[in-house]
């Protein structure tokens, strides 16, 4: 694991755009997202599907380049890395949970085997790697399933294990997409537990996809991606816009629906603390 | 990943890996097998030419000639390190067997003007007959039996020879089996061609001695020792042929024996090199075969591979979202490949050398050898390489693709990039036929073993199209499925459109059903042609040369041997060497019986040899047969010019021409004449002018009126009554001008002749057809050719009238004339040369049966050939050890082809469980789930089955015309290449019922995994 410097921000994406081209169509995942995530930082990425969170992530992860802007992972530049490159940064500093429990391991090695796969080519060492993967499956709770296959455990011993895995390399980051959807809320509420503590006891910093806010606001931070923007960010129960470098702020929904429909000309009036803003009357100002 | 990981996942994915596994098994095996069968064949080739051959062709004699009391104290040690020399290090490999020291000279026998032959030959005595004892000590002999019975000798009998010790007789010998290595091809009679003792030709027969004799004889005793030795067949192997080659050249050239007078006569090399053309005729085949296997096995490996590879396409993603890096991920992905083909290796050495072991015994000659050469594991090896290059081919495009796109993937497509790899399979495939057509291989009737690339050309670019259009025409059936009727032919339809899985396994089912569809064409075509022609050649299911007791015929002991007369002929069999027919074979026949047993070839429209066998035999005057002591005829002259010329009359046996006497000009006169050696026949009448007027012309005409001979104390009556009454008995011995008149009347026979210069009159008895009627072989007439002049028995020109054109004369199917033995032995004048070979044809029930009465009536029977040997010799011949490896090694891609295609069908069913339970929970009932995918693979394995037959069959009547299946070519007429139905219909029932069964299973056990839970899982 490299060392973390507190100043350093694990996750730095700056004007962060992904296109996708399919058969001559482009689609526009990402348009323009700054994010930052510091080191010990917990952040629930939120939003409608289609907005760009997984895309997002699989941009943190290395598994994708950007077409614009830039991503910062652990100091490495995402846009710079090769396949190797992206590997190794996955191998050394940044762990996955996948959605689907299955899909996060190898069905026929068993609990320990899996963890060793992930963790052998960082720790060739055979003793310290069986020796971290026992703490880890004790962490997890699977110490009793240890050897067995992978396939065989329920949903949320497959996921628990998946958590374990992820973290094997004790890394900076953990990138999580959905880990409790599949899950019922025990198991939900075992995966998050488990995701605190590696934040908690390694200082592992965590960006997750979820679409559940119960999960998101156990987390540090929430992120509102929407329609391939940050809309939103919340901290510490507050939630606030965020304005983004072309100035545009996406209004809440239920404000879209209400107060402010799509096609409202508004005023933005000046205030001591911010903006406020007022629905245009051609006939008479009215406050919003 | 632990090592027991790979287990399990082999374990898991036991189909893939069961496939893989037997896939890469059969690759190497036949890689591995190729060389070894090659190897074993090569001596099996070897042997059974060298075993042909006689034996100068697989041994050697070394002879040296000056003072026997000394030579062979000399010569073997000589010429022994001499060999030893030139065969290097082949000399510990004992390939010659113990040799055969003889000593020969000769002893004067005034008293028959010649000298008689005195032998030692090392161990002789066990092979003689000997009543007496066999000569052990010095002075001891044993005397031949036609010596003896000539000589009047007897055992206890000394013998004085001028000058020499005296010999005393111990016993009277006769040779059983004269042909028996032991003598070297010498007549064991007589003294070898090499000795001195042969110069001149002795009629006495060797009289053998102890060594004793002649070493403790005088030292001015002459003669010659020889050194036999035989090639030990068992011992040599393919191998070792070029380097024998080489040293029995250079021992039969050694200076230093040359230079010591000593002389070495072998033909080893020219039969070593006779040899080498039945390997050429193998290797390339062989190789081709290997290849076509091997290049099927990898292509079916690269298929599996790459199904086993798509099989764990999640597990690899995961792999590279572990931060695995591409190294690590690709042994990673082929790890379980790597771990089939490593042990792939040496069992399937191992079962390729055992399959070649079991093929090698059945096909081979016996004792054959199966090594396991180096050549076999490099094969193996590289065969190894070419699978994990198949593996790495097929997985790179699993190993290349990104983690996002493998989890996006939602099944495999027929993608427009496997167009373009089988467009360019197709495309060398084409180019390869294309070559093969412009150098003539495909298009020249001449043989060629690159034509065995055409089938599997062939079937690839055939397999790539139809594998391709079934897709199509599927799509084309969407609406019709679709408006209505079954809905498992529906699913089935689209599933035949849409997965790759079902073109991979047309595409590598109809290659190897139409290989195999070639193979068994081939292969039953060249054994059909290999029992046709080895009938043809041996002309019967058995021919026995044989020796009739003296003085009987033939035809008659052969009679009383068969009384039915169906199962036996006797024949007389004579092959011309001189310039103006040589080669050409008169075979002299019982017609009748001979149309029983022979084998005959017809073209359609042509008569039967029993239609012939009357008009090779009409009826003819009886021949003048002389049994008596002399012979007299009583003539009157008229005119006979020049005035006492000489009569004479030729017969067939004994003291011919019998000079009758002197014929007046004119009057009566009664001639005599001694008969010597008869019974005989009379041949003709020469009257000849007068020995002081030698050259004349002869003119006049007499008037037999009487013909006698002196038996029995009497003079009695010569030949038939009406010799002298009928015009058929006579005939002109010329054509003269005027012609000869022959009138018979009531005084007698009244011949008037006029002669040309230097010619005699001649008046011939008239007892056989003129010309002799005979069947000829189509080679050596034209068509619509009434005449033509053969051989006769006697080794003269003999007219002949063609009443009919052979397309295969049996026995001497190019160069062959049948005519009938009495009237040849008549032609020949009961004079046949020596080289006149006696034969019985014997149909095949009654042969055993039939050769014991003959050996019981005093037949000796010198050798036997049959057309079952004959065929068994050409099915251990380089074609047709090919056409058998053919065979077997497209049965194996067959079933290989076969079982990959339905677990390729199955795993790919397998993965579409969710969809079946889908439907399942959709309300289909399984039933109509197990239609779809038994629809599905009948529709795919029937398709790939009937284009495949197709293919096999159009490629076999094409080519199997240039497919070599004989060392030298036999007669076109004999040859079918048409092929057997009945082979083609087992294989094609085989082939169904293997499917049937197979597909029946694979679908039941699919359907039968097919469960609800499984909606729980993730749609792979």
């Amino acid at each position: 694991m490299s060392a973390t410097v507190e100043s350093e921000p694990v996750v730095h994406c700056d004007g962060l755009v992904q296109v996708y081209g399919t058969l001559g169509q482009e689609v526009t995942a990402l348009r323009g997202i700054d994010l930052t995530v510091t080191a010990g930082d917990t952040v629930a990425l939120l939003g409608p599907s289609g907005a760009g969170k997984s895309t997002l992530l699989w941009l943190l992860a290395g598994l994708l380049k950007p077409t614009a802007g830039r991503v910062v992972v652990c100091g490495r530049r995402v846009n710079d890395l090769n396949s190797r490159s992206a590997a190794a940064l996955r191998l050394h500093d940044v762990g996955v949970v996948l959605q689907n429990p299955g899909r996060n391991l190898l069905a026929n090695e068993t609990a320990t085997g899996n963890v060793m796969f992930a963790q052998r080519p960082a720790h060739p060492g055979r003793a310290a790697s069986r020796r971290r993967t026992a703490e880890l499956l004790d962490a997890v709770g699977l110490a009793r399933v240890a050897h067995r296959r992978a396939g065989r455990l329920s949903g949320g011993e497959q996921q628990r294990l998946a958590v374990a895995v992820a973290l094997a390399n004790r890394p900076r980051l953990l990138l999580a997409d959905e880990p409790t959807s599949q899950l019922d809320r025990g198991s939900a509420t075992a995966v998050l537990d488990l995701i605190r503590a590696a934040n908690q006891d390694q200082g592992t910093s965590v960006v997750m996809v979820t679409h559940d806010p119960v999960v998101g606001n156990s987390l540090s931070r929430t992120v509102t991606i929407r329609d391939g923007r940050v809309g939103a960010e919340g901290q510490a129960g507050q939630d606030y816009l965020v304005v983004s470098r072309d100035g545009s702020v996406q209004l809440p929904t239920e404000v879209l629906e209400t107060t402010l429909p799509p096609g409202t000309l508004v005023q933005a009036v000046p205030t001591p603390d911010g903006v406020s803003l007022h629905r245009a009357n051609l006939e008479g100002d009215e406050r919003a | 990943m632990t090592g027991t990981s790979w287990l399990r996942g082999l374990a898991q994915r036991a189909g893939t890996t069961t496939i893989i596994f037997i896939v890469a098994l059969v690759a190497v095996a036949a890689a591995a097998a190729g060389p070894i069968y090659y190897s074993a064949a090569r001596t099996s080739i070897l042997r059974d030419t060298i075993a042909t051959q006689p034996v100068s062709g697989r041994g050697y004699e070394v002879n040296e000639t000056g003072s026997l009391a000394t030579l062979l104290g000399q010569l073997p040690p000589t010429q022994q390190q001499r060999l030893n020399t030139a065969l290097g290090g082949l000399a510990r490999d004992k390939l010659f067997g113990p040799p055969v020291y003889s000593l020969e000279g000769s002893l004067p026998l005034p008293l028959y003007e010649s000298t008689i032959p005195l032998v030692y030959r090392s161990a002789v005595c066990p092979h003689l007959r000997i009543n007496g004892r066999c000569p052990t000590a010095s002075g001891q002999v044993v005397v031949s039996q036609s010596t003896a019975k000539l000589t009047g000798w007897h055992v206890g009998q000394q013998l004085h020879f001028p000058g020499e010790m005296p010999l005393t007789v111990t016993g009277i010998y006769q040779v059983p089996n004269p042909n028996a290595d032991y003598w070297f091809g010498n007549d064991p009679g007589s003294a070898s061609q090499s000795s001195n003792a042969n110069k001149d030709k002795s009629p006495l027969q060797n009289l053998y001695t102890a060594r004793s004799t002649i070493t403790n004889g005088p030292a001015t005793f002459q003669g010659t020792a020889l050194v036999d030795v035989v090639l030990n067949v068992d011992r040599v192997t393919g191998g070792q042929v070029n380097q024998l080659k080489a040293a029995m050249t250079a021992f039969s050239q050694d200076p230093a024996l040359a230079d010591a007078q000593i002389l070495v006569n072998t033909a080893i090399p020219a039969t070593l090199s006779s040899v080498t053309s039945g390997w050429t005729s193998l290797a390339i085949p062989i190789l081709l075969i290997t290849l076509q296997l091997l290049a099927l096995c990898l292509l079916l490996l690269f298929l599996a591979v790459t199904d086993a590879v798509e099989g764990r396409g999640a597990e690899i993603a995961l792999a590279k979202l572990r931060g695995r890096g591409s190294w690590a991920t690709a042994v990673f992905g082929l790890s379980e490949p790597i771990i089939l083909l490593a042990l792939a290796l040496p069992t399937g050495v191992l079962a390729g050398w055992g399959a070649t072991a079991i093929l090698s015994h059945l096909l081979l000659r016996a004792g054959t050898p199966v090594d396991l050469a180096g050549l076999a594991w490099g094969a193996a090896v590289a065969a190894t390489l070419g699978g994990l290059a198949a593996a790495a081919l097929a997985a790179q495009r699993t190993l290349r693709r990104p983690v996002l796109e493998e989890w996006r993937r939602s099944g495999l497509r027929i993608t427009s990039r496997g167009w373009v790899a089988d467009a360019v399979l197709a495309t060398f495939s084409l180019a390869g036929l294309l070559e093969l057509y412009i150098s003539g291989q495909v298009s020249s009737a001449k043989p060629g073993t690159l034509i065995l690339l055409v089938p599997g050309l062939l079937g690839l670019t055939v397999a790539v199209i139809a594998s391709r259009l079934l897709p199509v025409g599927c799509r084309a059936a969407y609406g019709r499925t679709g408006r209505g009727g079954s809905l498992g032919t529906f699913l089935a339809i689209r599933h035949v459109a849409r997965r790759p899985s079902g073109v991979r396994a047309v595409m590598v089912l109809v290659t190897a059903i139409g290989l195999t569809t070639f193979a068994v064409s081939a292969w039953s075509v060249g054994d059909q042609n290999q029992q046709r022609v080895a009938a043809t050649e041996v002309g019967a299911p058995t021919v026995l040369t044989v020796s009739a007791p003296s003085g009987q015929d033939l035809g008659t002991v052969v009679a009383h041997a068969d009384p039915s007369g169906h199962q036996a002929a006797a024949v007389e069999s004579y092959t011309s060497t001189s310039s103006s027919n040589a080669g050409l074979t008169v075979l002299a026949v019982d017609p009748r019986q001979f149309a029983d047993v022979a084998t005959w070839t017809s073209r359609p429209g042509q008569p039967s040899l029993k239609d012939l066998a009357t008009q090779l035999a009409p009826s003819a005057p009886a021949p003048i047969v002389l049994n008596g002591s002399a012979f007299r005829i009583s003539l009157q002259a008229e005119k006979v010019n020049p005035a006492g010329a000489s009569l004479s009359a030729d017969v067939t046996t004994g003291s011919s021409p019998v000079s009758l006497g002197a014929v007046p000009a004119k009057g009566t006169v009664t001639l005599t004449g001694q008969l010597v050696g008869c019974p005989c026949v009379l041949q003709d009448l020469d009257l000849g002018p007068p020995t002081s007027q030698l050259g004349s012309p002869v003119s006049g005409t007499i008037t037999i009126t009487g013909m006698q001979e002196y038996r029995g104390g009497h003079w009695v009556t010569a030949g038939p009554q009406q010799a002298l009454t009928s015009a058929r008995y006579w005939r002109p011995g010329h054509q003269d001008d005027p012609p000869d008149s022959i009138q018979p009347g009531s005084g007698g026979l009244s011949w008037s002749f006029n002669s040309r210069n230097f010619q005699d009159a001649i008046l011939t008895s008239v007892n056989r057809p003129y010309p002799l009627p005979a069947v000829v072989s189509s080679a050596l007439v034209s068509p619509g050719q009434t005449q033509a002049t053969g051989a006769g028995l006697d080794g003269t020109a003999l007219g002949l009238k063609v009443i009919a054109r052979a397309v295969a004369v049996p026995g001497a199917p190019a160069n062959g004339v049948i005519v009938d033995r009495r009237y040849a032995e008549l032609a020949a004048g009961q004079n046949s040369t020596p080289t006149t070979v006696q034969q019985v044809w014997l149909a095949g029930p009654a042969q055993h049966a039939i050769e014991g009465r003959l050996e019981a009536a005093g037949v000796s029977v010198l050798s036997s050939s049959t057309t079952d040997q004959l065929a068994a010799t050409f099915a251990r011949q380089g074609p047709a050890l090919s056409s058998v490896l053919f065979l077997a090694d497209a049965a194996a891609a067959t079933l290989l082809a076969a079982g990959a295609a339905i677990l390729d069908l199955y795993l790919s069913a397998r993965r579409r469980r969710y969809e079946y339970a889908a439907l399942s929970a959709s309300g289909v009932p399984f039933r109509t789930l197990r239609r779809a995918v038994r629809t599905e693979l009948a529709l795919l394995l029937g398709f790939g089955t009937v284009i495949g037959v197709i293919i096999g069959a159009v490629a076999a009547l094409v080519t199997l015309r240039s497919v070599p299946e004989f060392l030298t070519a036999p007669p076109a007429a004999v040859v079918s290449y048409v092929p057997p139905v009945l082979p083609l219909v087992v294989m094609l029932v085989v082939a169904v019922a293997v499917l049937t069964i197979a597909a029946a299973a694979a679908s039941s056990t699919l359907i039968r995994g097919v469960s609800l839970d499984q909606l729980r899982e993730t749609p792979t």
